[in-house]
């Protein structure tokens, strides 16, 4: 197995009386890109900076690189951060920004230049090296950011909330170039969002948090289809809930009685439930098919339906009263003749439906 | 209705901007005045006075204030910012306290004060010296730098600092690279402002200086005397003195810029 | 914010990080501090220590004695000096602070940006200046012969006697700290939310209603403490009631300045000095009283 490179075990982190922190344990395997997703006070950012260093676990360990940070000031960490509001010192040029980390190393001055210029060209700011802070763009910034954390060569770079500033088109452009550096580099990059979107589109793994607690690690795959619990199922991913009753036990999960019919669900990552328990089965938007042959097949009526361009949204309600979100292009319209109000019949993908426990 | 509020409340501020400058105006005025008195009318230009200020007394005088403003100000800028930083990044218990107990001083009776130190400094042998005008000095201009520095500390975003960290800066290279500079604007005006503070102040350098007279003092005592327009002299060139040190506190302090505000949203 | 130790370098350190930040701080903190109680601190319980203790033929006795408040309070002529300088410290900051009104009025909501920043900088700068020598100017402006009196005589009335008078004192003061008291209740209104005063005339307050129930309650704080510091200030001043005033109506600063001058007693100083600070205490308590008092919602 691979020895992880950054590792947090029962970690608990305390601001005054609120525990922003509490009981987190993950690991993060070298060279991958993983993100650390949740709400503003979920723990996301308080993770981050004890993986940073800057701040320091009241319980629990905090391994990176082989290091317990217990133990190890901020200036030590060797884990540059990129920054939300990319915190670039205003009274140096945008060399001096980036050469600033390998200043704190003692290096000459002339590697620094060589470096910082380099780096600049990597991050498409070729011959910006005299401007000052003040003259740049937001997206500028970021890059700047960027460089100077990257001028560094580190195996561990930390990523906050990097496009938050930024305008769409901007921030769209930098993820691409953020995917692009992670596939050159092949260095870990520990990326914390609010946007789940984002995460799905960059990351290997994604770490779901909410309120100081892990919910959920898992592949963007995983946790599209694959929901842990109700808050990932309502809050991350786009999911169908129906409450139900095990009728029993199959190979892969359960049958489950509910309102809207039998439904064969997967157990995911909960533990086996008791035949007449209750459960809750999420069936994701994406799994749905509209007026397919083949069982099983659920009618409803078209609640709303949200185009956005060639693909978008549609709502069903079913006759038990459930909500099921649907993900549908131009032609499933189309073809199936949808409009809003009419009755519809569709059916989801095999496997589709997962048991979620409570939380 | 409302025009005319306007213009007598225009009226009214100019008229007390000419209350606060009058003195100013006539001083000047008076410098250049033939006769030694700065009575109404003004007789005649001359510039004699400003010719008699050549003598050893006033030299010395100014000299002494000039020393006593320059070390009084180091110190209290010196002592002053690092309170500033203290209180502005790290927290403990007693916090309110302290900052409560530094701006005590100048909430305290002038005189009062002259009396106190004086008293003190004679017990303990260290009155009647330029060094015990410094000491006074320090002690009473010390919270107006930690308050100027403290006021800018506030709008320079604490995470500069994280950064620099994060980057291998150690606590002191941190300071020293990024806070200093982003504050050294208020710094100076700290300095130029505590500096007219000691430069102008009377009452404590009086009680005690002893021989070792201030400028404000040597005032004082050509007040004793003969009415002269030598004052009106002195007092023009002090007046210019301090006014530029103060006005060139005030430009600094001011035109520092949102580029280290906390919290910018870039597009 | 946390952050510990800043020693690069292998060895444990286990715990020390939090100790390397608190020594940091106290570092920085402490200079300040040491000063503030060495020299202001020790130099007052000095003072309070010495109303007890008295003067044998010129030296300073260190006895527990009443000798010197007794003196000093069974003096017929400390009284009135005392009741003197109370009043006229407490007249003179309401002046300053009453006259403030509306030139702050005029500088928050008439003028902004950079003109405002100009005008309030040009508003505290002779604070800072000459205050020795803006009172030098005032007394002759005053005089008989000055520019006031030859003001009036254009306008046919005889001269009038300003030395030494009422009036010459509280122009005095306000020579000296009109200027400061101004800036600070500028501060004070400029923080008021304008938004506010036009909801209040929105609903349909005249100009003088919207100042009355809006401006004057938001600037509470800093009106209080432009008073406050007036009254400090006039009640700690030497200058003005002993050179504007020609010494003729002595107030407690110059009765303090003749003790230690002519009699060199220091108990008996300290006495007068301890009792102008217990009034200052007094006043300040009882205007934050009155000032700040129905701080709760439901008062019209």
């Amino acid at each position: 197995m691979v020895e992880p490179i950054i590792e947090l075990r029962d970690v608990v982190k305390r601001h005054g009386a609120i525990t922003a922190v509490c009981r987190v344990s993950f690991s993060i395997e070298a060279g991958a890109f993983v993100s650390i997703i949740g709400s503003s006070g979920s723990g996301k950012t308080t993770t981050l900076r004890l993986i940073a260093g800057l701040e320091h676990a009241d319980e629990g360990q905090v391994v990176v690189a082989g290091r317990d940070m217990r133990n190890v000031a901020p200036w030590e960490s060797e884990t540059p951060l990129v920054w939300q509001n990319f915190v670039l010192f205003p009274h140096l040029s945008v060399a001096d920004n980036v050469a600033f980390g390998l200043r704190m190393r003692r290096m000459d001055a002339k590697s620094r230049r060589r470096k910082a210029e380099r780096a600049l060209d990597a991050v498409g700011l070729g011959g910006f090296q005299n401007r000052s802070v003040g003259t740049l763009s937001g997206g500028q910034m970021q890059r700047v950011g960027l460089a100077r954390a990257l001028v560094l060569e580190p195996r561990v770079l930390l990523l906050d909330e990097p496009l938050g500033a930024l305008d769409p088109p901007t921030a769209r452009q930098m993820q691409t170039e953020l995917k692009r550096l992670h596939a050159e580099l092949g260095i870990t990059f520990v990326y914390v969002t609010h946007n789940q979107p984002e995460a799905s589109a960059l990351s290997d793994q994604i770490i779901v948090m909410d309120q100081g607690v892990v919910h959920q690690i898992a592949t963007p795959y995983e946790l599209e289809h694959r929901p842990r619990d109700r808050f990932v199922a309502r809050f991350v991913g786009d999911n169908a809930i129906i409450e139900g009753t095990v009728l029993s036990l199959t190979a892969k999960g359960a049958l489950v009685r509910t309102p809207d019919g039998d439904i064969a669900a997967v157990r995911g990552d909960c533990r086996i439930p008791d035949v007449d328990a209750k459960v809750a089965v999420a069936i994701a938007a994406s799994a749905i098919r509209l007026s397919e042959a083949g069982a099983p097949a659920l009618s409803g009526s078209i609640e709303t339906i949200e185009m956005t361009s060639g693909i978008g949204r549609m709502t069903i309600k079913t006759r038990a009263g459930t909500l099921f979100g649907a993900v549908v292009t131009r032609r499933d319209i189309e073809q199936c003749n949808a409009c809003v109000g009419h009755t519809i019949q569709f059916r989801w993908a095999d496997d589709a439906p997962t048991i979620i426990s409570n939380n | 209705m409302h025009r005319f509020g306007h213009s007598a409340l225009a009226i009214y501020a100019a008229a007390a901007l000419v209350f606060i400058y009058a003195p100013f105006f006539l001083l000047v005025l008076f410098a250049f005045n033939t006769s030694r008195f700065p009575y109404w009318p003004f007789q005649g230009f001359s510039l004699h006075w400003f010719q008699s200020m050549a003598n050893g007394a006033l030299f010395s005088a100014v000299l002494n204030s000039l020393l006593v403003a320059l070390a009084s100000s180091f110190i209290a800028t010196v002592i002053g910012a690092m309170s500033a930083y203290c209180i502005s990044r790290f927290n403990f218990n007693a916090k309110n306290a302290y900052v409560a107990f530094i701006l005590l001083p100048p909430c305290v009776p002038l005189i009062v004060l002259a009396l106190i130190l004086l008293a003190f400094l004679r017990q303990v042998g260290l009155a009647n010296s330029l060094g015990s005008v410094v000491i006074c000095h320090v002690l009473l201009t010390s919270p107006l730098a930690f308050g100027l520095v403290r006021l800018r500390l506030s709008q320079v975003d604490p995470e500069f600092e994280s950064a620099a960290w994060n980057l291998g800066a150690s606590r002191w290279v941190a300071i020293r690279d990024v806070v200093l500079p982003l504050i050294l604007p208020s710094l100076v005006a700290a300095f130029l402002l505590t500096m007219a503070v000691s430069w102008d102040e009377f009452t404590i350098a009086w009680f005690v200086s002893g021989a070792n007279v201030t400028l404000p003092v040597f005032l004082w005592n050509m007040f004793q005397g003969q009415v002269s327009a030598m004052v009106n002299a002195i007092g023009t060139v002090s007046f210019v003195g301090s006014a530029t040190l103060v006005l060139a506190a005030e430009a600094l302090f001011f035109r520092q810029r949102a580029s280290t505000d906390r919290r910018i949203d870039h597009g | 914010m946390e952050s510990p130790s800043k020693h690069r370098g292998s060895g444990a350190r286990l715990g020390s990080l939090l100790s390397q930040e608190r020594i940091a701080g106290s570092l920085l903190g402490a200079p300040l501090l040491v000063w503030q109680l060495s020299f202001f601190l020790a130099p007052l319980v000095m003072m309070l220590a010495m109303t007890f203790w008295s003067v044998r033929s010129y030296r300073l006795v260190f006895d527990m004695s009443l000798q010197a408040w007794s003196d000093v309070f069974s003096s017929p002529y400390f009284y009135g000096i005392y009741a003197r300088t109370l009043l006229l410290a407490l007249g003179s900051a309401a002046l300053a602070t009453a006259a403030a009104l509306p030139l702050a009025y005029a500088v928050a909501f008439h003028v902004s940006g950079a003109r405002r920043r100009l005008l309030l900088a040009t508003l505290i700068m002779p604070y800072f200046t000459s205050y020795l020598v803006r009172s030098y100017t005032w007394r002759f402006i005053l005089e008989d012969h000055g520019v006031i009196n030859a003001l009036i005589r254009v306008a046919g009335v005889g001269p009038v006697r300003f030395q030494g008078s009422i009036a010459a004192l509280l122009i005095g003061y306000m020579g000296y700290f009109f200027c400061l008291v101004a800036f600070v209740v500028s501060l004070g209104m400029m923080a008021v939310d304008q938004r506010l005063m036009e909801a209040a005339r929105n609903l349909g307050a005249s100009p003088r209603q919207v100042f009355i129930n809006v401006v004057l309650p938001l600037s509470r704080t800093a009106i209080v403490t432009a008073f406050a510091l007036g009254f400090t200030l006039a009640l700690g001043d030497y200058v003005v009631p002993s050179y504007i005033g020609g010494g003729t109506r002595p107030t407690l600063s110059i009765l303090i300045v003749n003790t230690i001058q002519g009699q060199s007693n220091y108990p008996r100083a300290a006495v007068l000095a301890t009792v102008m600070l217990g009034t200052l205490a007094v006043v300040l308590a009882l205007g934050q009283r009155l000032a700040f008092r129905s701080r709760s919602p439901g008062h019209a």
